[in-house]
C-alpha cells in the first residue's frame, strides 16, 4: 500500500507507517530530522567521537589509563552535552515560532487538540533525543576495547541522562509557550541553578547519587525496585503536568481549563513523598516537606503568572456545579485554594510524622511561595510607590534587605551549606529558620541578597536615569 | 443553495480589550449558502467579529450560535463545520505546498487514499498542482492566498470565514479569487468575507454587512443599501461626458433647479439630478444640449457603494451625535435563489 496514488500532479504519496502517527509527530519528525541543526549536531558529535577513538586507539599500547580517560572523557561529555544541554535547548523554540505566526490558530481549528499538540512536539524531540543517543553507543562499546567499560552501570546512566533529557525537554516545551521575556526568566532560573549546584560543592557529591543510580540493586538492594519506580512515576508526572500546562498556554479560550495540570502536580508531590519516604534523604520530613514545596510552588507561581500575562479566565460551564469543581477551574481564587490545600495537606503530613517544629518551617515557606506572588500582583497598591513602574523593584529591594538582616542576624555557622538553600526565595525566607535549626547556613541566603541587591540597584537607578530622560525629551 | 435558516446567529456580542470595546453588541443572522460581505473600516471590528466566529476567542457576553451550536459550549463540533482563512497564511519555512497541504490534510484526520484523493482535488480546484513542489517561502502572495484557500477547503466546510482575503493581491490573483467564491458559492457554502473593497464584494456577495466602532450599522443586498444608506430613492446620479472643458456646464447647472455637481473629471462631470422619471431625464439632456453645451455621453449611474458606506457611516455619526439609536437595520432580503451545482 506505499504505491502512490495517481492524481494530477502525479506526486502525492500514500504512506501507510506515518499515517499511525500523528499529524504533528510526522510533521516535526521530518522537519526536525532535516533541520541543519539535527544535521550537524549528529555529524559534529560524529567527528569528534571518532577523532577521540582514533587518538585513544594509538596510544593505547603505550599508555592505556590516557587512552581510557580519553574516551571516557569524550563519550560523557558528548552525551551530557547533548542530552542535558542541547536536546532541551532544542524544545525551547518549539511552539514560540508556531505562536507568533499563527500557525497555532490554524491547528486549533482542526480536530487536533492543544494537548496533542504539544505531545506530538514533545514525542518528536524525546525521538531525536533517543536518535542522538543511539549514534553514541558505538563509542561506548568502543571503549570495552580501550580498558574496559560498566556496561550495565553505563547504560543505567544513560537511560536516567536521558529519563532528564525528556523530562526537561517537556519543561522547556512549556517555557516556549512563554512570551520572550518569560523565556529569558526561565533560562536565567536554570542557569542560576547549575551555578548554584556547581558552587555549592553538591555536583561533585552528585556523581555518588549516580553511582548508587547505576547498580541500584547493588546499593539499595530490595528498596531499588520501588525507587526505580517513584523515579519513572516523577519522570511522568513532570512531563505530564509541564506538556498539560503548556497545552493550556496554546488551547483556544474554550478549551482552556487548568484541572488536569493540577492533578499531575499532585501526582508529582505524592510520589515525592513517596520517594523520600523510601530513599530516607533527606532524612527530615519538614525538609522533605519544604523541598517539595519549591514544586508546588513554582507550578502556583508559573500558573498565576501564566494566566494573569496570557490566558483570559475561561470558566467551562460544564464544570460549573460539580462537586470539588473550584479545585480545576481557572482564576486565581482556584488556584490559590488549589495550591494551598496541597501545602496543607503537605504541612500535616509534616507535623504528624516529624513533630510541630518542621511543620512550623512549612508555614513561611508556604506562605513565600504561593500567597506571595498573588499579594504582589494584586493586592499591593502601587500608588504608594509613586511611580507605578518602579514598585516591584521597590518590594524586591524591601525583601532582599529583610534577607539580609535576617541572614546576617544569624552569623555564620559550620554546617555546609545543602543546595536547597541557595534556590531562592528558599535562601530568603527559611534563613531564620534553618540557621536555627543549627544544621543550615546563611551564607548563600546572604550571598544571594548581595547580588540581588546590587542587581536591583543598578536596574533602580537605570529605569531613573530612563524616567528623567523621558521626562526631558517630553519638557523639549 | 439558500435555504432560508440561519446558519450563523449572533445575538448582543460584546467583546472588550481593556478600555476598548471592539465588539459592541453585534447582532446578526447568515443564511446558510449565502456569500455575506463585512465591510468597515481598520478597528471597526471585523477580525475580532470574524475571529469570535472562528472559535479563536470568546464573547465577554452575548450569544454565537453556528448550525444551531453554541461557540463556547461545544466549539469543538463547531470548528467540524468552518474554514477560517486570515488575512496573512502562516506557513513553514523550510516546507512545500505539497508537504504543507499533506500535514493539515493529516491534522484534519485524513488518512491514505482519502487524504491523497482530498489533497488532490482541492489542489485542483486552487490550481496548485503546477507548484506543489515549490518551497513555500518562494511563492508570491496570490499564490499563498491559494495555498490558503486550499487549506481551508480540505475539510470540506460549510462556513468559510475569510478575513481580508484580497488584499494585496494583483488584478489577475483577484479575478481567480472572485471566480473561486463565485463556485464555493454556488456549491451551497456560506461565506463571510471582510474586505475595504466594497466593488468587488458587490459582485461576490449576496449581502453586505456593515460595521462601525463595533457595532452594525447595516445589513442587506446592496440594491436595499442604496435605497436605504445612501443619497436617496430621489435622487438620479449621472455621468456627462463633453466635448472640450466641464467648467461652463458645471456654472450652468450650479444655478439650474434640482442639479448638484458632484465631481468634475477630464472629459465631463458627475451631477446628481433631484428626480428619477426617464422623461424628465430626457427633458433635461434637451435643455443642457439646447443651452449649447457640446454633450457626446450621458449615462446613469448606480451609486458608488463606496459613497453609500460613507453616507451610512455619517448617518449613524449623526444619530449618535444627536443622542438617537443607530439606524433600524433593515430586514435582510431573501436572495434570488443560486444556480444548481455544475
Amino acid at each position: 500500500m506505499n504505491d502512490p496514488i495517481p492524481t494530477a500532479s502525479g506526486a502525492l504519496p500514500v504512506h501507510e507507517f506515518p499515517d499511525r502517527l500523528g499529524a504533528i509527530t510526522v510533521r516535526e519528525l521530518r522537519a526536525g530530522l532535516l533541520g541543519r541543526d539535527m544535521v550537524w549536531l549528529l555529524i559534529g558529535v560524529q567527528v569528534v567521537l571518532a577523532i577521540a577513538g582514533i587518538y585513544a586507539l594509538q596510544v593505547s599500547s603505550k599508555n592505556p589509563s590516557a587512552a581510557h580517560g580519553t574516551m571516557q572523557f569524550a563519550v560523557w561529555s558528548c552525551a551530557l552535552i547533548g542530552l542535558a544541554v542541547l536536546s532541551p535547548l532544542r524544545a525551547l523554540r518549539a511552539l514560540h515560532g508556531d505562536r507568533e505566526s499563527r500557525l497555532l490558530e490554524l491547528l486549533q481549528l482542526t480536530p487536533l487538540s492543544a494537548g496533542a499538540i504539544v505531545f506530538g512536539k514533545w514525542v518528536s524531540l524525546a525521538v531525536q533525543a533517543a536518535l542522538f543517543l543511539v549514534s553514541l553507543l558505538p563509542f561506548f562499546v568502543l571503549r570495552y576495547f580501550l580498558g574496559g567499560a560498566d556496561l550495565v552501570g553505563d547504560a543505567n546512566i544513560l537511560l536516567i541522562l536521558f529519563g532528564f533529557s525528556v523530562v526537561a525537554q517537556s519543561v522547556f516545551l512549556l517555557v516556549s509557550t512563554f512570551p520572550r521575556f518569560m523565556r529569558g526568566l526561565a533560562l536565567a532560573g536554570l542557569f542560576l541553578i547549575l551555578f548554584s549546584l556547581l558552587f555549592s560543592g553538591r555536583a561533585m557529591s552528585g556523581f555518588g547519587v549516580f553511582d548508587a543510580l547505576a547498580h541500584p540493586f547493588r546499593n539499595e538492594g530490595s528498596d531499588a525496585y520501588w525507587i526505580l519506580l517513584y523515579l519513572v512515576a516523577q519522570f511522568v508526572c513532570v512531563i505530564g503536568g509541564s506538556l498539560s500546562l503548556a497545552a493550556q498556554m496554546i488551547a483556544a479560550p474554550a478549551e482552556n481549563y487548568v484541572g488536569r495540570t493540577r492533578l499531575w502536580f499532585a501526582g508529582w508531590v505524592a510520589v515525592f513523598v513517596c520517594l523520600i519516604r523510601t530513599t530516607r534523604m533527606p532524612p527530615e520530613w519538614g525538609e522533605m516537606a519544604v523541598i517539595a514545596l519549591v514544586g508546588v510552588g513554582i507550578a502556583a507561581v508559573l500558573e498565576l503568572g501564566v494566566e494573569r500575562r496570557l490566558l483570559p479566565a475561561h470558566r467551562p460551564r460544564r464544570l460549573l456545579g460539580r462537586p470539588f469543581a473550584w479545585l480545576l477551574l481557572p482564576g486565581w481564587q482556584s488556584a490559590l485554594l488549589f495550591h494551598s490545600s496541597l501545602v496543607l495537606a503537605l504541612t500535616v503530613v509534616a507535623y504528624a510524622l516529624d513533630g510541630f517544629q518542621q511543620a512550623l518551617l512549612v508555614i513561611p515557606s508556604a506562605v513565600a511561595l504561593v500567597l506571595l506572588p498573588r499579594a504582589i500582583l494584586v493586592f499591593l497598591p502601587w500608588h504608594w510607590f509613586g511611580q507605578r513602574r518602579l514598585a516591584p523593584y521597590a518590594l524586591q529591594l524591601a525583601f532582599a534587605l529583610l534577607a539580609l538582616g535576617v541572614a546576617a542576624g544569624c552569623g555564620a555557622t559550620s554546617a555546609a551549606p545543602g543546595w536547597p538553600q541557595f534556590l531562592p526565595p528558599l535562601g530568603f525566607w527559611n534563613g531564620l529558620a534553618w540557621a536555627k535549626s543549627g544544621d543550615w547556613s546563611p551564607l548563600p541566603g546572604a550571598c544571594w541578597a548581595g547580588v540581588l541587591l546590587a542587581v536591583l540597584i543598578a536596574r533602580a537607578l537605570i529605569e531613573l536615569d530612563a524616567a528623567f530622560d523621558e521626562k526631558a525629551a517630553k519638557r523639549r | 443553495m439558500s435555504d432560508g435558516t440561519p446558519l450563523v446567529e449572533l445575538r448582543d456580542v460584546h467583546r472588550r480589550f481593556g478600555e476598548v470595546r471592539a465588539v459592541d453588541g453585534v447582532s446578526f443572522d447568515l443564511r446558510r449558502g449565502t456569500a455575506c460581505g463585512f465591510i468597515g473600516a481598520n478597528g471597526a471590528g471585523k477580525t475580532t467579529t470574524l475571529r469570535l466566529l472562528a472559535t479563536l476567542d470568546q464573547p465577554d457576553a452575548g450569544t454565537i450560535r453556528i448550525a444551531g451550536m453554541d461557540i463556547v459550549d461545544r466549539a469543538r463540533d463547531v470548528r467540524r463545520l468552518l474554514g477560517w482563512m486570515p488575512d496573512n497564511t502562516p506557513t513553514y519555512v523550510n516546507a512545500t505546498v505539497v508537504d504543507y497541504l499533506d500535514f493539515f490534510a493529516r491534522a484534519q484526520g485524513f488518512r491514505g487514499a482519502e487524504r491523497a484523493r482530498r489533497l488532490d482535488e482541492t489542489m485542483a480546484f486552487t490550481d496548485l498542482h503546477p507548484l506543489a513542489r515549490r518551497p513555500l517561502k518562494g511563492l508570491s502572495k496570490g499564490q499563498l492566498q491559494r495555498l490558503g484557500l486550499a487549506r481551508m477547503l480540505l475539510p470540506d466546510p460549510q462556513l468559510l470565514l475569510l478575513d481580508e482575503p484580497a488584499a494585496g493581491l494583483d488584478p489577475k490573483a483577484r479575478l481567480e479569487f472572485k471566480a473561486a467564491v463565485r463556485v464555493l458559492r454556488d456549491q451551497g457554502k456560506s461565506l463571510l468575507i471582510s474586505s475595504h473593497i466594497l466593488s468587488e464584494l458587490e459582485e461576490m456577495c449576496d449581502e453586505l454587512l456593515f460595521i462601525d466602532a463595533g457595532r452594525i450599522v447595516h445589513q442587506g443586498t446592496s440594491a436595499a443599501l442604496r435605497r436605504d444608506g445612501g443619497a436617496g430613492p430621489a435622487v438620479t446620479r449621472v455621468r456627462i461626458s463633453l466635448v472640450g472643458e466641464p467648467g461652463a456646464l458645471a456654472e450652468w447647472l450650479a444655478v439650474q433647479a434640482g442639479w448638484r455637481v458632484v465631481e468634475a473629471l477630464t472629459d465631463g462631470l458627475r451631477a446628481e439630478f433631484a428626480q428619477t422619471g426617464r422623461e424628465a431625464l430626457a427633458l433635461e439632456l434637451r435643455r443642457i444640449v439646447g443651452a449649447g453645451h457640446a454633450v457626446c455621453g450621458f449615462q446613469v449611474e448606480e451609486e458608488r457603494l463606496e459613497d453609500v458606506f460613507v453616507a451610512v457611516l455619517h448617518k449613524t455619526a449623526t444619530n449618535g451625535r444627536s443622542g438617537g439609536n443607530p439606524p433600524e437595520m433593515p430586514a435582510a432580503s431573501v436572495p434570488p435563489p443560486l444556480p444548481p451545482l455544475s
